[in-house]
Parts: C-alpha cells; structure tokens; sequence
C-alpha cells in the first residue's frame, strides 16, 4: 500500500500546482539561474499542466548556454585559477579578470553551441572560439572593433579547426611538462569528452619499475602490459597536442599562442599521432578533433555528463534505458544541446520530488549568485571584479564551488553558510532600501509601501508573495509559517522604533538564509 | 501492479513506450570543403617563407625598446640587477603616462673582446633581451615582449666569423608610424640560425624552428637544419652547393594542411612538395637562406 500511495504521489507531482511549480523552479534555476519570476509562477499555478510546454521554453532563454555550461563546469575543471598559470601574468593587468576569463573560454564555446543550437560536434571541430575583450588582448583572435562581451572569433595563428582541443583557455588549464608529452591532456579529452578517465583504471603497477628512470619508464610505456595498457591509447593522443606544448611556461604569448613547428615534437618520443588504434592523418593538424567526433563514444558521453549535471548524481546502470532516449531525442534534434535538456526535463529521475531518491540538492555557488541578484540586484564586486568568478580574489569555493566532480554535495560547508549569511545580509538590505527608493521598480515588496506600516492583510499579502517569489513556495495567508515571520517583522519594526525598511530586509534576509532557498 | 500502473500512467518519457533503438553515430565531414593548395600556390610557398626567414630582424625588438625607453623615468619601471645584467620590472606608471608591466631582461655589448678557452675573438655585436612584459604609453604605442632574443656576431683572429640568432616567443610593436611587419603582424618566432663565414670567404648556414601566425598561402612553417653552404665545411657535411638546402622543410597551408618540401640529392634548387594528396614539383630560389651580407635581413 505504501509503494502505491507514494505512486499515485508521484504521478499527482505532475499535476499539482505546487509541485509543478517545485520542478520548474528547479529547471529555472538550472537553465536561467534564476528563480521563476512571479508572473511565471502565478501562471504555472493557475495551469499545472502546461509544465511540460513551460519548461521546453527554458533552452531558449538567453541564460540557457551559460548556465548549462556552468552546470557542466566541474566536469570541464577549467575554472581553476589557484594554479601556477599566475606567474604567466607578468604582461596582464587585471590578473583576477584574465584569470576567470581562460578558465571560461572553453565553457563559453560549449555555451555558444547550445545558445546557437549547433551541433555538439562543433565542440571539437570549430573554427572558432568565444573570448571578451580581457582575452582579446592576449590571445591570438580577432575580436570586432567596438564590440562588448563574449564574442564568436576566430583565432588567426593558424590553428586548426578543432573546437575546445584549439582553444588556448584549455590547455592553459591542463598544462604539459616535455616529458610528460600530453599524457595528461589526452586524458582530460578522454574524460570529458568521452567519458573514459584512464586514471580511474585499476593499474597492476610493475613493482621492478623505477620510476625515477626516465629511459626505464620510457621503454615500459611501450612494453610492460600494465603501462601499454592505457599508454597505446593516450600517447598516440597526446602526440597530436605538441603544436598547443608550451617551451617558455612563465611567457603569456607564448602559452596563448598555437605552435604548429612544434606539432612533430612527437618524434622525440617515437610515438605518432593517432586515435585508439588508427593511425592519424599526419597533414591533417586537427585530427584528433575529428577522431573524437566520429567516436560513438562522444555523443553517448555528452548524454550522460548533461544527465548527470542535471539531475545531480552519476548515472547508473539502471539508468540506461533513460540515457538511450535522451540520445535518441539529441540525434533527432540535430545533435544539440538543447534537444538533449529538453529530453532530459521529462525525465522522472530530473523531476524527483519529496520520497524519491535523490529529490534534492543543493544550489551552486554561481546559481546562489545570479538567483540573489534577479531577486534583489544586489552583486558582490570588489576592485578585481566579480568576486564569483574566481578564487584569488573571490570567494567563489568558499561560497561552495566544486571543481573536481560533475555533483554538488548533499550538504552546505560551514564556510558557504557563512558566506551565504553575509550575502543574504547584504542583498536583503540592498534590495529593500531600493524597493523604498523606488517602488515603481521594486524587486521584491510590491504588495506594500515600504516606508510604512501596512495593515496586517497587506503584510500577509507581501509574505506570501515573498515565499512565492524567493522560495517557489505556496503558503496560505494564514499559514503557521506566515504567522511567525508577521511576528518576526513586527518585532523588527518594535526594536527599531519603526525602521520598517530594516524589517522588510531582516525578513527577506530571513527567507534567503532558508534551507528551501538553497534546497531545490 | 497498481503502483506500476500508476507510474507507468504518471510520465511519458523515458521509462514508458517501445524499447528505444539507438541510432548508429557516424560523423563525417565533406571532404571537397578542404581545397587543396593549387600549383600556382604550391610553386609560390617557398618564396614567400624565403621572404619571411629574412624579414624578421631581432634589431627591431631592441629598436622597440629603445624608442618605448624615453617614455619611462627613474621610477618606472623599477630598475634592479639580475646576475650583472639591467632587469626592469613593473607593474608602474612613469610620469609620462606611460605603463609598464611585467618584467625585461636588457643586454647589449658592443665590440669587445672575450677570452674563454677555445673561443677567443672580438664580439662585434652581443644582444640579448628576455622577459614578459607589456609597455603601453600614453600616445598609443604598445610594445609586447615574449620570449629571448640574441643576436651575436664574433670574430677570431683567423678570419673565422660566426653568427647566432636566437628569437624565440612573440613580439609585437604598434605605433602611428608604419612598425616592422613581423612586428605588426604578431608572428610567433622561433628561429634559430647557426652561420659560420670561413677564412677563404665561403660560408655555411643552419636555420632550425619556425614561424606561425602568417596570412597567406603559407600559415606557418618549420625548419630542421635547412642548411645551404657553399663549401665544404668538415668531412661530416654534405657535399657544398649553393642552389638546393639539405635538412626538412614544411609549410602548413591556408587549407589547414601540412605540406613537406622534400630536397634531394641533385643541386639543381628543385624539389618534390607533398601533402594533402598532393604532389608537385617545385624550383625555387633558395638563395636568401644563405647569400646575405653582414645579417639576413641586410640592415
């Protein structure tokens, strides 16, 4: 009895307003960064059952690109601005800003393609990438005179047509020592692009191997059974990046440029070019892009990275049936990214409620972010610029980033509920001293006249639509909730001798600082 | 089974329906979007590299840094020593406007004699900068440094010169007045040259490395010890001729394709060009890797 009630739950889920409105907020959240706006929720609410039409919407938001990128960050691990890249920036002058702008090239072009509706494809076979004017300045592009913001250019060095694998933002993430010969570059292809870490293979180590012998590890990577197993499939891998290898790392021309008189360097090592087998086009410098396309590997991959990102967890075999109809539903749509989050919005698992496994989690940090400021226009900034971009002079980790995996934690770190606090303080106070300045424009207290104390079925009227608003929640004018947070304001405005401006921004604080604020 | 009904009724996709059937993925690409270079373009590639080899001149980063210099004071940037020689660091702003960031290595001798076992001789010229810096002044010129630049000439007392160039990373330079074209044109330099001017007035010359960033035809192009020389040197070398390098050779194309210019063993200055399915013979005049006066680039 109880697996059919929790069914009949479940199915209800689709239908009911409030849980309607539940999954589009989190699909909002997901793909806009924002939650739905009043308008939005009222009307999902009167009609719950235009959720499926209301969420194909979404993909075709301008925010759409950007923040599935952001969704598929941690898998990318290019935003990673603590490394040694630092001591390149000798040349550069607002280090923070060029920094956050490299670890973003590669996840603006996977934006581009999905805002664009291109084929995934073009991830490893563009002729161009996606830089602003912070990278214009340094990398080898032609950006448009008087133009703003991210921009589609070509890089005019001469590099080949071959998408993120040409892009100078990620390999100046993952860097190669000459010894190391792309090895680790050819494994981060492989693990993002077609979801094979050769890293997280079991390797028998050969306990006679020295590794500090340079010529011993040399010979073994091409005949010891433990190393060539893996080695025969990255190496040839590797070969094909030494056009992208770095002699002088501490140059930031010389880590920002292509080098094809370097794309031969292979010979060194005595390894060609080639791709799981097949022996590369030498002529052709952009091979492995093609190779990686053509692999069936790479489509199934982009399914499942996108899954996972989704619905925050990895997928697992039982999920294997949904992963084929999501690919399905991307090859039909042409092979793009927004055919596949279309897809991957019906599916049970992303819509998981209350009872299901896996029904929650938690906000991102970049999502905190931009869901605070559409709820209050309130941003944090410092002098090197946006204090979420990155980690030097943010606080982008410490407010909860995740770089190393494709899945938010399940629980909020004490630091990110201390950032999380004193962001909530500061957006709460911004956006109600803006709504009394300036009702005509409020972000948030719409209902009453800020600088005054309304009756009480106005305040009742205002916290409900705050919980509608901020929460995606429907509560009932008299609702218990309601009650106590009516006590909260009253007391605010008692103890203030009757700052009801400082009230209203307690109580806004109060909701941003709420489990179900973060929760989704 | 009425909680499999209920699911089963509850969403439509994925768990419900046929058993979805994957589609075979193959990606292809039209082979006729890439056009080969022509003959007319092949014929033409090494003319054009031949040009580039001798038109980049180290002079003109130390040219860049000269004129930029008057631009900056005592404060800026900030002087200091690095193993004897003058490093100038940033990040700063000089009285004149102008900015400096970053940090420049600045050596440059003039004729003096050096004593080392084996290599005695009068040093005519020894140039060297390294560094990663970026000067902007307030007119609107902006010289960008990257990477090494050497250049040394000597002379033993036996009639024995010999000449190193050394130009590795990216160097640009802009300014209202017209700038040296590789300059302008933000080519990455990695060349290596190696020439030695015998007694009896013959000489020999290795290029090593490359070029990149090159509009045009020729995109790019690498060196392997392209050498001409017009005698014969020790008894390791080749025999001497003046019309045809030994070494590699190869281009990358405006097709985004890598063509390898193949010599052989007649002296005659014609050669096989390959790649990209193709195959040409080409005659060109190689000269300009080897008949030069003082320098390549003949300032």
């Amino acid at each position: 009895m109880g697996a059919l009630i929790a069914a009949l739950w479940g199915c209800a889920a689709a239908d009911a307003g409030p849980d309607a409105l539940t999954v589009f907020a989190r699909a909002s959240l997901d793909l806009r960064g924002v939650r739905p706006s009043a308008d939005e929720a009222a009307s999902l609410l009167s009609d719950p059952a235009s959720l499926d039409a209301r969420l194909d919407t979404l993909p075709d938001d301008p925010r759409f690109g950007w923040n599935l990128a952001l969704q598929l960050a941690p898998v990318w691990q290019t935003r990673a601005d603590e490394s040694d890249a630092f001591n390149r920036l000798a040349a550069v002058e607002n280090r923070a800003s060029f920094l956050a702008s490299i670890g973003e090239e590669p996840l603006r072009l996977v934006a581009w393609i999905a805002d664009h509706d291109l084929p995934w494809t073009e991830v490893v076979r563009a002729d161009w990438t996606v830089v602003d004017p912070t990278l214009a300045d340094a990398w080898p592009v032609d950006y448009p005179t008087g133009a703003t913001g991210w921009q589609q250019v070509p890089y005019v060095d001469g590099r080949p047509a071959a998408g993120v694998l040409a892009t100078s933002g990620l390999w100046w993430r993952y860097t190669s020592t000459y010894g190391n010969a792309n090895r680790g570059r050819a494994n981060a292809v492989s693990r993002i692009l077609l979801c094979n870490d050769y890293l997280e293979r079991p390797v028998p180590f050969d306990p006679a191997l020295d590794l500090t012998d340079e010529a011993a590890v040399g010979e073994a990577v091409q005949s010891n059974p433990s190393c060539v197993a893996c080695h025969a499939a990255v190496d040839p891998m590797g070969a094909h990046l030494w056009g992208f290898y770095a002699e002088f790392t501490d140059v930031t021309g010389e880590v920002a440029r292509y080098h094809p008189e370097r794309e031969d360097h292979w010979r060194a090592f005595g390894t060609p070019p080639g791709y799981f087998g097949v022996p590369a086009d030498m002529a052709n410098p952009g091979a492995l892009g093609l190779s990686v396309a053509q692999d069936p590997r790479f489509i199934q991959c982009a399914v499942r990275r996108t899954w996972g990102a989704l619905v925050q967890r990895e997928p697992q075999a039982s999920d294997a049936r949904a992963l084929l109809v999501h690919r399905e539903a991307m090859l039909a749509g042409g092979v793009t990214l927004r055919a596949l989050v279309r897809s991957v919005l019906r599916d049970p698992a992303y819509r998981a409620l209350d009872g299901d496994a896996g029904a929650w989690r938690l906000m991102a940090a970049d999502t905190w972010a931009s869901a605070v400021e559409d709820l209050t226009g309130w941003r944090f900034a410092v002098a090197e610029g946006d204090v979420m971009r990155e980690d030097r002079f943010g606080v982008r980790s410490l407010a909860g980033y995740v770089r190393s995996s494709g899945i938010v934690p399940r629980g909020p770190s004490p630091t990110q509920v201390e950032v999380h606090e004193r962001w909530a303080q500061q957006a709460a106070r911004h956006a109600a001293r803006h709504d009394a300045d300036a009702p005509e424009d409020a972000f948030l207290l719409r209902d009453v006249p800020v600088a005054e104390e309304p009756d009480e079925d106005a305040l009742r009227s205002q916290i409900v639509a705050l919980h509608l608003r901020v929460l995606s929640q429907v509560v009932a004018p008299d609702a218990p909730e309601v009650d106590e947070e009516l006590q909260l304001w009253r007391a605010i405005v008692a103890r203030t001798a009757g700052d009801t401006v400082e009230a209203w921004a307690v109580l806004i604080e109060y909701l941003l600082r709420d489990p179900a604020f973060v929760v989704y | 089974m009425l909680s499999v009904l209920a699911v089963l009724a509850c969403h439509a996709a994925p768990d419900a329906g046929p058993e979805p059937v994957a589609t075979p993925w193959h990606y292809e690409e039209d082979p006729s979007a890439v056009v080969p270079l022509s003959g007319t373009e092949l014929a033409g590639a090494p003319d054009a590299i031949m040009a580039t080899l001798t038109g980049i001149d180290p002079h003109d980063v130390y040219d860049a840094w000269t004129e930029i210099g008057d631009a900056f004071d005592a404060e800026c940037p900030v002087r200091g020593d690095h193993n004897g020689q003058p490093l100038f660091e940033g990040d700063c702003t000089a009285a004149s406007g102008a900015a400096f960031y970053g940090y420049q290595l600045v050596n440059r001798i003039f004729g003096f004699w050096v004593e080392f076992p084996g290599i005695d001789g009068f040093q005519h010229e020894y140039s060297w900068m390294t560094g990663n810096s970026r000067a902007e002044l307030a007119d609107g010129r902006v010289v960008t440094f990257g990477g090494d630049a050497l250049w040394s000439s000597r002379q033993d007392g036996d009639g024995y010169e010999a000449r190193t160039l050394y130009l590795y990373g990216n160097f640009a330079w802009e300014r209202p007045t017209e700038a040296p074209a590789w300059m302008d044109a933000r080519l990455e330099v990695e060349l290596h040259l190696e020439a030695a001017d015998l007694p009896d007035g013959t000489r020999a010359v290795a290029w090593n490395g490359g070029v990149t960033g090159l509009s045009g035809v020729v995109t790019a192009f690498r060196m392997e010890d392209l050498a001409l020389r017009d005698a014969r040197v020790d008894d390791v070398v080749s025999p001497a001729c003046t019309l045809e390098p030994t070494g590699a050779l190869s281009f990358l194309g405006r097709d985004g394709r890598w063509y390898a210019v193949v010599f052989d063993e007649i002296c005659d200055g014609c050669t096989r060009v390959t790649g990209a399915g193709v195959e040409q013979t080409v005659c060109a005049d190689w000269s300009p890797v080897l008949g030069w006066g003082d320098s390549p680039w003949e300032r």
